[in-house]
């Protein structure tokens, strides 16, 4: 009898003090509930202006959330993606008007307006891209030698690298495109010694990915381009000299002195590329009165054999960077450069990569083509979504998950 | 004895880290009581200890006593972050918290004593790696109170006594300042009135950029009182209480503050209002260089100010012998937070820093419940189990005191080990319910909500007391 009556006081004595813990738990991160979805509880995006969301020759929290890394992010359905969002009207505001320099914000705006960032500051950085970023800069800031930092620099990543912020990231998941600029700064220069040698862009790509190795997470290695040169697929940024000669003989920018030299006509104008910030530039200069030609020879046009070293560059550098994801077991995906060849050629033709810029549009109009943004460089809207879906898919695809279609 | 003072005084200016109960309450005031759950309001033990858990109990006192005792705590405890999942570990070394009590029966009715008691303190200590250091990482709140204590039995049945409490307050923050929160002096960056100034984490300063160390350190004496009851119902039943008033310290102090090096570098020239900071500047010489000079302008050494008020105890209690040699104790207690603990309001020589820390504590009620038995002259076992709610509100649990609801189980012995010798040893394990709770204090002094918190603290103590007590 004893023993029972000891038994149940000790039983309810249990239960009591039980019932008398109240612990709070954890708020656990929410796991993607599709196959797969652990590996993209927390992803994080490297790369440049692309990825940032750099459109219209500007950048703000507007277009920041058109990025193709937010929209993935979005459809991984892991932690919340953070990007480090800009307060309008931007850092520098887009154009609204690329022909009369007119941005977001109007009057008093122009290209070296620079807001800084939301007073809503993350706990990190899920988009740590940064616009004008080559592979050098990954991991290194100026004033280091070779490195391109810029006022976004400092904005997104107050003075650490993107290595640096996408390791305090804690990242499952990394996708890294980068190696654009390496070679679009020389092409718009017109100037090959200019790009990034295959030496230096694999050893930069290289420790890139020796970093997100070290995390342990998984990655998408995103192929440079948004086309293949080698399929003479150019940005709409670049006209083709004969588009020029064409433009300028008819009178299109009378009564500006400006004329064209017969370098530009075909048969060799059909194989120089022109720069629209060289063209226009010209256009700008004739515009003030001064008379100005142009030459399809000067240093900023591109020739033939320029053009086929930058094809042949992207072609080596995605060379690299997919034995790289090969070795490492990451996903490498061209498909993106795939989409703008079959957007290139879209009909009627020029639709999504005018040949030459509609003069005078406003950027509501896509004065580009409607694949790209109202610079002639960045994509626009509608094909951020089309990367994000690609790239999507081609995760899927290596790692065998289900992650939704943006 | 002047010298005797001193030395106490300088053994209790050490103590530490206290977090055994409600609020920054502290009840492990005698190893006899710690091995009874804290109880004794009816029938306090009788090593003296009676000025705290009673001062009626010093009453009917044949003769004198005197003891001397240590708690030694083991705290542990941490914060495990929602996201990341890592946990961050409380810093405190195994502590010692000294225990003086002194009392005399003068007539069979009078008795008189002296004693040394914290009823109130804390010390959270954390990593330099924990988000909390922002709040604080190294925060210690003391009062030491003397008391003289006087006790009368009115009646057979009736005992009263009281006591003046001379309390000693030393409150001391060390804090690490966060240049992502920090703000653009408005000479630099001008925004419109009203509006809160631009941080720098607008320019990119990731959060967790330490840039400087602030300690505040401040003191102050006041004076409360207490007094308690005691009625003898019978042989077998006592009815005991006793009220602790509140005290409040106005503390005056000095903070001091020191550069940390966040070693970053602007990475291009950046414009910042009407300034540009050329391309490979430090942040570290921006900071401390003009225009800004921080720390020859706004972060200098300087007065700071603030009140803290420890509330009242107001404990009823029973203490039964259903036989000779056992005795069950029930003590109720409840600590009037609500009313004393609502804001803390740091006031430094420049405004510009001022801070208004929400706590909102609320009361807290909690229950003791203890048995002991006299095994025969020489031998007396005791054990018991408290529950008590904590005093911060859900959106106030923060590193300066990670508190919540707790269970405790106590368990103790006294041994004579002469006629005039006798010693106590006492065990206390702490359970603290895990709570919800922040690492960061609101930006600009703003009222915190639950949505701050973004993980768990979780808590628990091992106390080990020893005394040794004299009879003259």
């Amino acid at each position: 009898m004893t023993q029972r009556r000891v038994v149940f006081a000790a039983g309810l004595g249990w239960v009591l003090l039980v019932a008398a813990c109240q612990n709070d738990v954890l708020n656990s991160p929410r796991v993607p509930a599709y196959q797969g979805g652990t590996m993209f509880q927390r992803y994080v995006a490297m790369g440049n202006s692309i990825t940032a969301g750099f459109q219209s020759g500007g950048i703000n929290d507007s277009t920041q959330r058109q990025s193709y890394a937010v929209l993935i992010g979005g459809a991984m359905g892991g932690n919340r993606f953070y990007y480090p969002s800009l307060n309008s009207f931007g850092c520098p505001p887009p154009f609204t008007n690329i022909f009369t320099g007119a941005r977001v914000g109007g009057a008093g705006i122009t290209g070296t307006t620079c807001l800084f960032r939301s007073p809503n500051i993350p706990p990190y950085l899920s988009n740590v891209a940064v616009p004008g970023a080559e592979t050098i800069d990954i991991l290194n800031n100026g004033p280091t030698p070779g490195t391109h930092s810029n006022p976004l620099t400092q904005l997104f990543l107050g003075g650490r690298t993107q290595v640096q912020v996408m390791m305090a990231a804690q990242p499952t998941f990394v996708s890294a495109w980068i190696g654009n600029n390496d070679l679009l700064g020389a092409a718009q220069a017109g100037d090959t010694t200019l790009a990034t040698d295959t030496a230096l862009f694999h050893s930069e790509y290289a420790k890139m990915l020796d970093s997100i190795n070290a995390t342990g997470a998984g990655a998408v290695l995103i192929a440079v381009g948004l086309g293949h040169l080698a399929n003479n697929v150019v940005l709409p940024f670049f006209s083709r000299g004969t588009t020029w000669f064409g433009a300028i003989s008819s009178g299109a920018f009378a009564p500006a002195p400006i004329t064209v030299a017969a370098n530009c006509a075909p048969p060799r104008g059909d194989t120089v590329l022109v720069s629209f910030a060289y063209g226009f530039g010209l256009v700008a200069t004739a515009s003030g009165g001064t008379p100005v030609t142009l030459d399809c020879t000067a240093p900023p046009v591109v020739e033939p054999a320029e053009t086929r070293f930058f094809a042949t560059l992207q072609l080596r550098y995605n060379a690299i960077i997919q034995a790289e994801a090969s070795a490492r077991g990451f996903a490498y995906t061209d498909s993106v450069n795939i989409m703008m060849d079959s957007l290139a050629a879209v009909l009627p033709a020029g639709s999504q990569f005018r040949p030459f810029p509609n003069v005078g549009a406003a950027c509501t109009t896509f004065p580009f083509g409607a694949a790209f943004s109202c610079d002639g460089i960045h994509p626009n809207q509608a094909t951020q979504l089309k990367i994000a879906q690609k790239i999507v898919r081609a995760i899927n695809a290596k790692y065998g998950s289900a992650i939704p279609t943006p | 004895m002047q010298r005797l003072v001193r030395y106490v005084l300088v053994l209790f200016a050490g103590l530490p880290a206290l977090l055994p109960a409600q609020g920054f309450g502290i009840y492990e005031q005698g190893t006899c009581a710690m091995g009874r759950a804290g109880t004794g309001v009816a029938a306090p033990c009788a090593d003296g200890s009676a000025i705290f858990f009673n001062p009626a109990g010093l009453a009917g006192l044949k003769g004198g006593r005197a003891t001397l005792g240590v708690t030694l705590l083991d705290v542990e405890g941490g914060f495990t972050d929602d996201i990341s999942r890592q946990r961050s570990s409380l810093d405190d070394p195994l502590l010692a918290i000294p225990q003086v009590y002194a009392a005399y029966g003068v007539t069979p009715k009078l008795g008189v004593g002296i004693g040394l008691f914290a009823p109130y303190g804390l010390q959270t200590r954390w990593p330099l790696t924990f988000d909390g250091r922002f709040a604080g990482y190294d925060n210690i709140l003391r009062s030491v109170y003397i008391q003289p204590t006087v006790a009368y039995q009115v009646t057979p049945w009736l005992s009263l006594g009281a006591g003046l409490d001379i309390a000693f307050g030393r409150v001391e923050l060390n804090q690490r300042l966060d240049l992502a929160t920090a703000a653009v002096p408005t000479t630099i960056v001008p925004v419109p009135p009203g509006s809160p100034p631009v941080l720098f984490g607008q320019f990119g300063i990731a959060p967790g950029t330490d840039f400087a160390n602030a300690h505040l350190e401040a003191t102050k004496t006041t004076v409360t009182a207490h007094w308690g009851g005691i009625i003898k119902v019978n042989d077998k039943l006592s009815i005991g209480g006793r009220y602790l008033m509140h005290a409040k310290f106005d503390y005056e102090g000095r903070a001091q503050f020191s550069q940390v090096p966040t070693n970053l570098t602007i990475p291009a020239a950046i414009t910042v209002g009407a300034l540009t900071i050329p391309a490979g500047t430090p942040v570290d010489v921006f900071l401390a260089s003009p225009p800004l000079n921080l720390f020859n302008t706004v972060l200098v050494d300087q007065t700071v100010s603030t009140s803290i008020t420890n509330p009242e105890q107001v404990i009823f209690g029973l203490a039964y012998k259903p036989r000779k040699d056992w005795t069950l104790f029930v003590d109720y207690q409840f600590t009037r937070w609500g009313k004393r603990f609502n804001t803390l309001t740091l006031n430094f020589a420049n405004p510009l820093l001022n801070r208004v820390l929400y706590e909102g504590y609320q009361n807290t009620n909690g229950i003791r419940l203890a048995g002991e038995w006299a095994k025969d002259a020489k031998w007396t076992f005791r054990g018991g189990y408290l529950r008590h709610q904590g005093a911060a509100p859900p959106e106030t649990v923060t590193p300066l005191l990670p508190e919540g609801s707790r269970n405790e189980f106590t368990g103790g012995f006294t041994v004579k080990l002469s006629p005039g010798f006798s010693a106590d040893v006492a065990y206390q394990y702490i359970n603290q319910d895990d709570r919800r709770g922040r690492t960061r204090e609101a930006l600009f002094n703003q009222v915190p909500t639950t949505l701050l918190n973004h993980g768990v603290y979780e808590f628990h103590a091992h106390l080990f007391g020893v005394s040794l007590g004299y009879a003259f």
